[in-house]
């Protein structure tokens, strides 16, 4: 390893650790950390950017503030809580990861998850995408009359947008409605089989949140707040999350 | 100890006092706990003063039970059971359990005691392993005992605030959860002072002791930082730098503590090997006195009436050297009783007119029970295990085993050769312990077993003459196998050492009759070992069957 | 006082159990050995002898041993299939026993065999629809469990509780697919295998194990499942078993995943010297085992020393399982009134004193009270077993 020895003098400070720790119950069990490797074993991101969670949490410790601000791995990271899943002492490595997307300036995270994330702030749909609202409850209206046509067993099926009164509040995957229409319906007829009352909302139905992903809490809790909203306005109970 | 059947008992009288060696916590409690059961007991400690100030490891967490033991002390010292003398060693201990005649000396005077039972309890020391690390005294350098003075003084405690301390431990020796314990202590307690961070340096970290997993952890959440390395770090200027690769963040580290603490090994106290000789009891895996030998465990030894406690025996803490001393309490009332005891009279019996007294059953005998007299070796049916070494070893036969002697033996494999149906026909010679007892489990179990096959019960493997060997060829066996304990399991230590090198005899002679080397074996077995046991004795049987039967029927 | 007059109650007859019953029944004491199931001996009965070319001190023959020693003991009355109903402390104890709700969750046939020759009955029927019709499937001797178990009330002295541990249920750790695929064993399915056969097996097919990989720690030292302890058996026991493995099977591959290596015997360094030398120390857990077609394993773990991950392909995968307080603990706990420490195993009256608790006349004897070995569930045993004679006054 080419890398420079990590020079530690005798008192540490890891910053970064311990500004984490205070953001979560029992420290996220940041400290708690036996080496076994059973988070990088598990990990999906492990060995990319020469990084695995174990490793990203013991260089954490050891105060190199720096360095974990800085690499790119935390955005390979999936956010799948993997880690913390098979982690014998339950620490919550995917909060720190997460910490650590936040610290990066906005403007140099990835393009990708940035550009989503700002197209689902562009209007109150919530979509990644940045479909409208019109156009969504255009393609819905659309394909579900195509469905109903040409399966007469499902002639009675709907696919309600803004439904008062619903039982569930059902979002979407944000390109479905836009590259893979045929995706929408499956679903539908589960609900319709089981006899669920439900809806999507004109505001809101976007799924995925890609302002969480980006570590841009304001964004996420605008996207959020928006359909969630709605869907109190609908009188809805129940919040079907499907991303 | 064995099951065989003894018609003929008498009862003999013998000593109930008690000796027992080392006045530190392990042997006051001994004491406390035998006189308790009514007998005498006299306390032996080499130093001047009762153990109970001494070796503060042993105490590690056990600071509020330290109370009890110092009353433990003051009630053994006003109990006209307990005999304590101080400054005194035990110079010589002839005869055998019941019998001993124990001679201490203390200062210019010997004293002699009859006791019936003897307990070491001795201590174990510490030692640096600073030259381990590389490391040499500075004040910047400290044993883990230096670590422990440090800690114990509020003043002292001062000089640590806002410091650095790294711990180094399990990498200058395998290491066990005792000195974990002391580790683990120490840094809980150096958290406690404002400022102070603590690095550990481990090789593995031996959690395997009730209670330190939780002070791990404990001692993770306060924040200390534990390196786990394969092999020593490298140490800069006598440890102002500790250099070394973390596995962990895959790059080297330096740290820079103010000071570092080195673990310290807990070994036998040297005591021990001349306890052990004086009193013929074996000296185990290093240096501590009991073999590693299941069938000894917790508390006894080679010889029957000799008992080993706590760190005598092993490296361990207070509370196991507690059990041992309870079951010690057991031990000797099983043994002593009220004084009178009844033994079987042909457990092992000398035949005046053949010994010549010329002590090879003196010598050979693993539970030291045999001593001589003007006529005759004598064996003490207390201390005799019945194993039948000596007999076999006897170069006279002048010994017999109550329930094998050669008589019956011999009877029994021709017997077994001659009789019944099945070819070939093997006679395996099985020890009570394990390999009879394996092989009734694979019958029970109806496991596969060769129609030949005939088991010949023997107390010990140490009992299996190489005449019965022999004398089974000479009936006309196809096979003979010899099925002993696995080294290590004989519980007469070396009972099985003896017939292998009997059977290693009986090749020899095979070769110079011209008989195959394969028609005999000899196997280490274990009691639950059935379907084992049946598949060593099908290969046999194969074997044979490829040889042929007996060119001696 | 006489020995004579005195009644101990023993509840449980695994090693603990066994060991405490002999040592009492030594001053001539009467005991009552209470045990659940049909079958004496506990989980240690069915471990392997692990010799090598020498004995490893693994301390499975001296269970056989002790068991011996009980059922020849005429002064120990044995109460199989039976558990504690009710106890009442009026001075002596008087407990209200019953035929226990024992259900073997072992069974695929209509009898069940004890895993000693000492046991007996040696055969259970547990099924008798599935034994009809099929004469040979009832051997000799063979008692129908519903025939089994004492119900009615015993007085006695002091009670030893003695009943041991449970080992930890490798299903609750879903990514390992214990029961799901079947070269996915644990320890405690090792030991039987090699105490039945004399040699590993795969369960898929019979065939030679050649490439195995023992998980060290499942269900131990895991915050997450409640289990902050070190369980003190399994790296005694995963090596031992991996030395005899490669002691019978010199091609055989071996390796051991692992946080930290723990003592084994009293010469552990020399043994785990020997062991580096013929198996392959990993220290990482694993998590993932994914099935392949020829019902090998494949897992998934981070090589430390690049940082990657690798999938390696292995014949028979082995959770070594640690211990985990017994299923009746609470329970027992509720009825005896005494303690249960904060990991769930009974707790004595100090650290020098484990095997006396709060509540006079109720000892407690092995594994019910933190993990143990073999040797170490004995050694309690006989402390508790001397903590009762004091009790009792005997002399």
């Amino acid at each position: 390893m080419a890398e420079e020895a990590i020079k530690l003098g005798g008192k540490r400070k890891s910053v970064f650790l311990d500004k984490v720790k205070e953001l979560l119950p029992d420290g996220g069990n940041l400290n708690l950390c036996l080496t076994c490797g059973a988070c990088s074993s598990g990990c999906p991101a492990t060995g990319l950017a020469d990084m695995d969670p174990r490793k990203f949490l013991r260089m954490a410790a050891l105060g190199m503030d720096e360095e974990i601000t800085s690499t790119p791995w935390v955005w390979m990271c999936t956010g799948c809580q993997r880690c913390i899943y098979v982690c014998p002492m339950k620490i919550d490595i995917p909060q720190l990861v997460y910490e650590a997307r936040a610290s990066w300036p906005r403007e140099e995270r990835p393009k990708g998850i940035l550009g989503s994330c700002d197209m689902a702030l562009r209007n109150a749909s919530g979509s990644a995408m940045g479909t409208s609202e019109e156009d969504f409850k255009f393609v819905v209206e659309d394909v579900l009359e195509e469905y109903q046509e040409a399966q007469p067993e499902f002639k009675d099926m709907q696919a309600p947008i803004d439904k008062k009164g619903a039982e569930f509040f059902l979002n979407q995957n944000s390109r479905e409605p836009v590259t893979e229409p045929d995706e929408m319906p499956p679903l539908w007829k589960i609900l319709h089989l089981v006899g669920a009352d439900w809806t999507y909302g004109s505001k809101g139905w976007g799924g995925e949140n890609y302002c969480m992903f980006l570590a841009d809490d304001k964004s996420w809790e605008h996207v959020t707040r928006i359909a969630a909203n709605q869907a109190d306005e609908l009188g809805c109970k129940v919040f079907l999350n499907t991303e | 100890m064995t099951d065989m059947k003894h018609t003929d008992m008498e009862e003999i009288n013998i000593a109930t006092d008690v000796l027992v060696l080392g006045g530190g916590l392990t042997g006051i409690k001994a004491a406390s706990e035998i006189a308790g059961s009514g007998y005498k007991v006299i306390l032996v400690e080499k130093d001047a003063e009762l153990g109970s100030q001494k070796r503060p490891e042993s105490l590690i967490g056990l600071e509020e039970e330290y109370k009890g033991l110092q009353d433990l002390e003051d009630k053994i010292k006003t109990d006209s059971n307990v005999e304590i003398l101080t400054q005194a060693s035990l110079v010589s201990a002839a005869g055998v359990t019941g019998d001993f005649i124990a001679r201490l000396s203390k200062g210019e005077e010997v004293i002699e005691h009859n006791v019936g039972a003897i307990v070491v309890a001795t201590a174990f020391a510490t030692g640096a392993l600073n030259e381990k690390y590389g490391l040499s005294p500075a004040d910047n350098v400290l044993t883990q005992s230096q670590m422990d003075e440090l800690l114990a003084s509020e003043a002292d405690k001062e000089k640590l605030a806002n410091k650095a301390v790294a711990f180094l431990v399990g990498l200058g020796q395998e290491g066990n959860p005792l000195v974990l314990e002391r580790v683990l202590r120490s840094v809980l307690a150096l958290q406690e002072i404002d400022g102070c961070d603590v690095y550990i340096y481990a090789g593995e970290l031996k959690v395997a002791s009730n209670g330190l997993e939780r002070m791990y952890k404990e001692s993770r959440e306060k924040g200390a930082v534990y390196f786990k390395l394969t092999e020593k770090p490298e140490i800069i200027e006598n440890g102002k730098t500790i250099s070394f690769f973390d596995t962990v963040a895959r790059r080297d580290i330096e740290i820079s503590p103010d000071f570092i603490v080195v673990e310290e090994e807990l070994r036998a106290d040297q005591l021990n090997e001349e306890i052990a000789e004086i009193l013929r009891i074996n000296v185990g895996p290093s240096g501590f006195l009991q073999n590693d030998n299941v069938h000894f465990f917790p508390v006894r030894s080679n010889r029957e009436g000799i008992f080993v406690a706590g760190s005598t025996r092993e490296i361990s803490g207070l509370p196991s050297a507690w059990t041992d001393v309870e079951n010690i309490a057991v031990e000797v009332r099983d043994l002593l009783g009220d004084g009178k005891k009844s033994v079987a009279k042909n457990k092992a019996v000398v035949d005046e007119t053949k010994c010549v007294i010329c002590l090879t059953c003196y010598r050979c005998c693993p539970h030291g029970a045999i001593y001589w007299g003007d006529k005759k070796a004598i064996i003490s049916p207390v201390a005799c295990q019945g194993c039948g070494i000596c007999a076999s070893e006897c170069p006279m036969d002048a010994i017999q085993i109550g329930g094998f002697d050669d008589g019956a033996m011999n009877e029994e494999v021709k017997n077994g050769v001659v009789s019944g149906n099945g070819t070939p026909r093997i006679i395996a010679f099985c020890c009570q312990n394990s390999g009879f007892e394996a092989g009734e489990m694979a019958d029970v179990f109806k496991l596969q077993l060769p129609d030949g096959l005939r088991m010949i019960k023997v107390p010990c493997a140490g009992k299996i003459d190489l005449d019965y060997i022999l004398n089974a060829f000479v009936a006309g066996a196809d096979g003979v196998m010899v099925m002993a304990c696995h080294p290590g399991n004989c519980k007469s230590e070396n009972g099985n050492t003896y017939a292998q090198w009997r059977v290693n005899d009986a090749y020899r002679m095979l070769e110079e009759v011209g008989l195959e080397k394969d028609r005999l074996c000899f196997v280490g077995t274990a009691s639950n070992m059935g379907s084992g046991f049946s598949s060593i004795v099908v290969d046999m049987e194969k074997r044979i069957n490829e040889l042929g039967l007996s060119p001696l029927k | 006082m006489s020995a004579k007059d005195k009644k101990i109650m023993v509840i449980g007859g695994g090693i603990a159990g066994l060991t405490a019953a002999w040592e009492l029944s030594r001053f001539n004491i009467d005991v009552e050995l209470i045990e659940k199931t049909p079958f004496l001996g506990g989980y240690a009965i069915q471990y392997c002898c692990k010799a090598t070319d020498e004995c490893r001190q693994c301390g499975a023959c001296t269970v056989e041993a002790m068991l011996k020693n009980v059922v020849n003991e005429p002064k120990i009355k044995v109460h199989l299939a039976t558990e504690v109903e009710k106890i009442n402390n009026s001075g002596r104890f008087s407990v209200d026993l019953k035929k226990s709700s024992y259900k073997p969750d072992f069974a695929t046939e209509g009898v069940i065999r004890g895993y000693s020759k000492n046991n007996s009955p040696l055969h259970v029927i547990v099924d008798k629809e599935k034994c009809e019709g099929n004469p040979d499937a009832v051997p000799e001797g063979a008692v129908e469990l519903d025939t089994m178990g004492f119900s009615g009330k015993l007085d006695v002295d002091a009670v030893i509780l003695a009943s041991g541990f449970q080992p930890f249920d490798a299903e609750q750790k879903g990514t390992y697919g214990y029961k799901k695929f079947p070269n996915v064993v644990t320890g405690m399915d090792l030991e039987r295998i090699i105490r039945e056969n004399a040699t590993v097996v795969r369960p898929s097919d019979g065939k030679t194990a050649q490439k195995i990989a023992f998980i060290q720690c499942v269900g131990s030292r895991d915050e997450r499942l409640g289990h902050l302890w070190c369980s003190q058996v399994c790296c005694p026991y995963a090596l031992r078993m991996a030395e005899r493995i490669k002691h019978k099977n010199a091609d055989a591959e071996i390796t051991v995943f692992y946080m930290d290596i723990q003592n084994v015997g009293k010469d552990y360094a020399g043994f785990y010297e020997k062991c580096k030398t013929e198996f392959r120390f990993v220290r990482n857990i694993p998590v993932d085992v994914f099935p392949m077609e020829n019902d090998s394993l494949s897992m998934r773990y981070m090589n430390e020393e690049d940082g990657l991950c690798i999938n390696e392909e292995f014949d028979l995968v082995v959770l070594s399982v640690g211990i985990v307080p017994g299923p009746d603990n609470s329970n027992m706990s509720d009825l005896f009134d005494v303690g249960l420490n904060e990991d769930g195993f009974f707790t004595g009256i100090d650290k020098l004193n484990s095997t006396s608790t709060l509540k006079d006349g109720i000892f407690l004897a092995g594994t019910v009270a933190g993990p143990k070995d073999i040797a170490a569930s004995m050694a309690h045993a006989g402390q508790a077993a001397s903590e009762v004679i004091k009790h009792l006054g005997v002399s």
